[in-house]
């Protein structure tokens, strides 16, 4: 048993306890977002043909992209665009042999060029059909959620050593298929997903993958800020940045509270190593950092990208968001998403800080 | 599966389902009586005057195309409705059983069709029961003002199959007075294909009156469209098993008013390993679709998936015009391409003379190397590499690429016309791995020619850096044999060390390289040889023993010599410091230097004149002084006509005198007449082995060609000259080399018989060269007699004077 399964282990029993992954405190989404706020995300970022676009990688579409647009139309109660999104998202990704999602589409031809899942994307996707489904009552969505569910779990998550793994992809990442493999992605826990996947397909046992990924969480600290990278090794027994990705807590890892704090996983030790590096940072900028140099490799100080750090706060202190995140305004599609995701949670969650 | 199926069975649906039995009869209306239709013409187009009906016309069996006669024959001929089927259209939408059952209640899945996918459940049907004998015909008002004959053909079939006893109305193309804009701004998005923001549209109305209900048909119709959108999507992604699943999920999709749909459905069977449900699909359009355009391509979509028998199903049910001409005429050439591409790959098949005959008219007709570059890849598959290189050679004077090269290269190799082969090889040698197999095999085997060829300087100088470059092991050992049998010993050793030095456990090349150094008279390398080698190589050992050779003349020259002889432990220091060749890179310095000199002309390894023959030649001929006489008086050799020279040379042959004669022949080869030269090219190289000069005579042997019988009789003569002289050099294993050669070619006379066994006596073979002194000594030989004589006491016999006395 390496050590992080066996941290894992003793980690579940407190998990098991602190009722985290409990139906009562899942998000309601719902209605969480303001048509003003909603529509200047939809005119910047979705067209017509329901695709939501990243401007800043020669505005391709991805399955997380989908997936976040319709979680978002589903807090701005915004049936239309739902069903835009989901339109674009099922004719032009679901395509996939096993039932999952092509990861990328490009605006030019081809389209497909690349037939790579990414799990983060498919498991979004699936949250988003099945929260709408429930809400707005429309089963042809439950039930694609539920097929969605279903090939993930026959697909994705695999065995190891006793605990579940999230792997990102279908194709790549397994033991197997890399010298250091398997090789995972924090940021692909969606862990307030994970009991609605439950519920949706039971045959996959999602709550031990929500308790792997936790005591993860807490086993992935490299360098003197104790922080994960994006890409982590489990070969060895003790998880290690993974080999070909720049060993940095980057854009992907920055998700990683945010998908902690909205599951209502707020237990201040395992959020520590983010809170100490984000001080300040809902000001400053979040930094992301190298963790085999422990140099800071970028400062972002888009709003979006602020709001996380902000989010942090006020859900761990009270602390109010700063006067100038308080206005949404829309600069580039990722942090503009992690600005309405954290928009959404606080809205639920925490108005006061608002 | 035979073609008489015309339904496909999709998984676990049978395409017929909803639109399979309507698609047939709708189809198998003739598309040109027009005078069934009615049709406004001012309003229709061409396409629409097909599918447009005519309800009002009084004949009550043309009334409906769908019911014609023929339509009912056809339908009865190939179709098996029936319990095997289960039509949505047939079920009565007020026995309130929900038609959406309709594709899961369909035949029990194939053995090897995937499981069905958790169905979508579609709103349309489920909503069909409730609308009674209310027909929505929005959508189809909607396409025909559109002039969209394709959704309306299919919306057409597909509001039938709901209600069988409702007909399209006859005035879809009259302008109606459109009662809600909104709904109708929704049917335009999806004959737009846009739609998500159909749905959105839908969506948003729904939201500003939450009482409207959105019709059942526009979302059947949204739904059918994307997952046509999403099967087009998978089978562009080669997501096969999605292509077959929405598929069979969406029987409507699969009709004639679609064939790109049903063409991609086939192409995704095929990829799938289920070309017989591929070919299933083909047959279906081609029994029920009539567009010629489409047909046609159904079958050039299929050439590219289907097996040869396959493709005949399909081939089997080609409509002949009323001009005679099939309908498939146009791709006539491209099958006989087909099957003689296939053919090309695979010999064994056996190809149609028609479609080799077509080939070639379309070859000879064409201007593109292609048609030739087939018939040559295939020709020479079946072993006609003389036609074959025609081919070829007819697509050179079309184009110039690697392909045409390498087939041309390969076919002259085949012809025993290596120097061509080469030349043909050379330019594109670099192109790929292929054409630089070709280029080698071409060089090698131009090296190997036996007696060797003469060879151009340019040539041998680009083979030899080829090799060099190549690290060509094969190449190089026969550069190495072709240097050794055209008097360039030093040369042959390098070669042979080259090629040991990029094989160091390459055993001819260290035999060649043992001989070359023994040639060379270098005893010391020679050794060298013999230790390292000895002990891995018999012949190579046999060579070394003292017994079996005479002590071979000191040598003068510095030797190349490979690192896995000179250094075999890879320890020690080289025995032979100085004359250890590098690895290599300095290998091909040498090797190029060797063959080019430094101002870049080539010098040495020129085979029409090799430096030992030169040296002896001038000698000999002073020995033999001219007598003239008989063979034509006094007159100057060089004074001869051509004719006259080579009737001096034969003359001279005549009366023993061979160093005259070959010059005779020297000068009839100067003739303008091919026959002359050839028979003087012949003439000198007998009268070069008459003297003794092996090698001059296998050059002059090359310098023209003969014809079969002359080829062997110089060969056989080359190689007991061959003989001759290595058993005089005390070589006694090259000896039997060159003996057993020339037995493969003629046979064996007693006096090689005679050689033969003083070299086993030499080799300490004892038993066998007693026992051909034996045999010999039967036919009366007093020569065998006194070896087994010779044998007895342990004495060496005068072999030398054996052979001399044969001269």
């Amino acid at each position: 048993m390496t050590a992080w399964q066996a941290f894992f282990l003793a980690f579940a029993v407190i998990l098991l306890g602190s009722g985290a992954v409990a139906r009562a405190d899942e998000l309601r989404i719902q209605g969480t977002i303001s048509p003003a706020v909603w529509q200047a995300y939809v005119s910047r970022f979705v067209d017509q043909s329901g695709r939501v676009i990243d401007d800043a990688n020669g505005s391709i579409s991805h399955s997380e992209g989908q997936g976040y647009g319709l979680i978002l139309a589903l807090a701005a109660d915004d049936r239309a665009a739902f069903e835009r999104i989901w339109s674009f998202t099922k004719t032009e990704m679901l395509l996939r042999d096993d039932g999952l999602a092509i990861w990328s589409w490009r605006p030019t031809l081809p389209h497909v060029p690349d037939i790579n899942n990414a799990s983060d994307g498919d498991l979004l996707v699936a949250y988003g059909l099945a929260m709408a489904g429930k809400a707005w009552s429309v089963p042809t969505y439950t039930e694609a959620a539920t097929r969605l569910a279903t090939a993930l779990g026959k697909s994705s998550i695999v065995d190891a050593g006793g605990a579940l793994l999230l792997l990102p992809g279908v194709e790549g990442f397994g033991r197997s298929e890399r010298p250091d493999g398997p090789v995972v992605n924090l940021s692909y826990w969606i862990f307030e997903a994970l009991p609605v996947m439950a519920r949706l397909a039971p045959e996959t046992d999602w709550q031990s993958l929500a308790r792997s990924g936790l005591s993860l969480v807490v086993a992935s600290r490299f360098g003197r800020a104790d922080l994960p990278s994006d890409w982590i090794s489990l070969h060895d027994a003790t998880p290690a940045p993974a080999d070909g990705f720049g060993p940095d807590f980057g854009y992907n890892a920055i998700r990683i509270p945010l998908y902690m704090i909205r599951a209502g996983i707020v237990d201040p030790a395992k959020l520590a190593p983010f809170v100490a590096l984000w001080q300040g940072a809902a000001q400053r900028g979040l930094s992301l950092v190298n963790v085999k140099t422990d140099r800071v490799v970028a400062t972002l100080t888009e709003p979006g990208y602020r709001m996380l750090a902000a989010t942090l706060a006020c859900t761990l202190s009270g602390t109010p968001i700063p006067a100038d995140l308080k206005l949404f305004s829309p600069t580039h599609y990722f942090p503009s998403t992690l600005y309405l995701l954290s928009l959404s949670y606080l809205t639920e969650r925490h108005p006061q800080c608002l | 599966m035979p073609v008489r199926r015309v339904f496909l069975v999709i998984g676990s649906v049978a395409i017929v389902g909803i639109v399979g039995a309507v698609i047939v009869r709708q189809a198998a209306a003739p598309v040109d009586d027009f005078s069934r239709l009615s049709v406004k013409a001012a309003e229709v187009t061409p396409a629409m005057k097909a599918i447009v009906p005519d309800t009002t016309g009084a004949a009550p069996v043309l009334a409906n195309p769908f019911v014609s006669p023929v339509a009912e024959t056809t339908a009865q001929a190939v179709v098996p409705i029936g319990p095997a089927v289960v039509l949505p259209g047939s079920q009565q939408p007020a026995a309130g059983s929900a038609p959406a059952a309709a594709p899961a209640a369909a035949p029990a899945p194939a053995p090897d069709a995937p499981p069905p996918p958790a169905a979508t459940p579609s709103p349309a049907p489920a909503a069909a029961p409730a609308s009674g004998t209310k027909v929505d015909e929005t959508a189809l008002r909607y396409f025909a003002r559109q002039g969209d004959t394709r959704r309306l053909n299919a919306e057409i079939a597909r509001l039938h199959a709901l209600y069988p006893e409702w007909t399209p109305p006859t005035d879809m193309t009259a302008p109606v007075a459109i009662t809600d804009p909104q709904l109708d701004a929704m049917w335009k998005l999806y004959s737009e294909g846009r739609y998500a923001a159909a749905r959105a549209a839908i969506a948003e109305r729904i939201a500003r009156e939450p009482e409207w209900v959105v019709p059942a048909d526009l979302l059947a119709r949204l739904d059918i469209g994307e997952q046509r959108e999403r099967l087009v999507n998978a089978s562009s992604a080669k997501q096969w098993n999605t292509v077959v699943a929405i598929a069979a999920a969406t029987p409507s999709l699969l009709t004639c008013a679609d064939v790109e749909v049903l063409w991609r459905v086939a192409e995704a069977f095929a990829k799938t390993d289920r070309t017989g449900r591929a070919r299933d699909v083909g047959t279906y359009i081609l029994t029920n679709c009539q567009d010629p355009k489409e047909r046609l391509a159904t079958i050039q979509k299929a050439m590219q998936y289907l097996s040869d028998a396959e493709l005949n199903d399909l081939l089997a049910l080609e409509r002949v015009g009323a001009d005679g001409q099939g309908e498939f005429a146009p791709v006539k050439a491209d099958l006989a391409r087909r099957r003689i591409g296939a053919a090309a790959k695979d010999p064994t098949l056996s190809i149609s003379p028609d479609d080799v005959a077509l080939l070639e008219q379309l070859a000879k007709d064409g201007r593109k190397a292609d048609d030739a570059v087939l018939l040559g890849s295939y020709l020479f598959g079946q072993k006609d590499s003389t036609q074959s290189a025609q081919w070829f050679e007819l697509a050179k004077s079309r184009a110039d690429t690697p392909e045409i090269a390498r087939g041309l290269a390969y076919a002259l190799n085949d012809l025993k016309r290596p120097a061509e082969a080469e030349q043909a090889a050379y330019r594109w040698r670099d192109s790929g791995p292929e054409n630089k197999d070709a280029y080698l095999i071409a060089a090698t085997a131009l090296l190997a020619i036996d007696p060797p060829a003469k060879i151009e300087p340019d040539v041998l100088a680009r083979i030899a850096k080829t090799f060099s470059e190549d690290k060509h092991v094969l190449g190089a050992r026969e550069l190495g044999w072709y240097a050794y049998n055209t008097g360039q010993t030093l040369s042959a050793a390098r070669w042979f060390t080259a090629a040991l030095t990029w094989k160091p456990d390459d055993e001819p090349s260290a035999f060649g390289l043992a001989l070359a150094y023994d040639k060379l008279g270098n005893k010391a390398a020679f050794q060298q040889v013999i230790r390292v080698w000895g002990p891995k190589s018999q012949r190579i050992a046999e060579l070394g023993d003292p017994k079996a050779r005479r002590l071979v003349r000191p040598g003068t020259v510095e030797l190349p010599m490979p690192p896995s002889i000179a250094n075999p432990t890879g320890l020690a220091k080289p025995i032979v410091a100085t004359q250890v060749m590098q690895p290599a890179p300095a290998v091909q310095t040498t090797v190029v230097q060797d063959y080019a000199a430094p101002d870049g002309s080539v010098a040495v390894l020129t085979s029409d004149a090799p430096a030992p023959v030169r040296a002896v030649r001038p000698a000999r001929t002073k020995a033999a002084p001219a007598r003239g006489g008989a063979c034509g008086g006094r007159v100057s050799a060089s004074q001869l006509s051509g004719m006259s020279a080579l009737n001096r040379g034969w003359c001279l042959m005549d009366l023993n005198r061979p160093i005259e004669a070959a010059d005779a022949f020297d000068i009839a080869m100067e003739s303008g007449s091919e026959k002359t030269r050839q028979d003087a090219a012949y003439g000198k190289t007998l009268a070069n082995l008459r003297s003794g000069l092996t090698d001059a005579a296998s050059v002059s042997a090359a310098a023209l060609p003969q014809d079969d019988r002359r080829s062997v009789e110089m060969r056989t003569e080359i190689l007991t000259q061959r003989a001759l002289a290595a058993y005089n050099d005390a070589r006694y294993v090259e000896t039997l080399l060159f003996l057993d050669e020339r037995s493969q070619i003629a046979p064996e006379q007693n006096d090689l018989l005679m050689i033969r066994a003083w070299s086993y006596f030499h080799l300490h073979r004892i038993p066998e060269a007693k026992r051909l002194f034996v045999a010999a000594a039967g036919t009366g030989s007093r020569d065998a007699l006194r070896a087994l004589a010779t044998i007895a006491t342990g004495q060496q016999g005068q072999t030398v004077g054996d052979v001399r006395d044969r001269r």
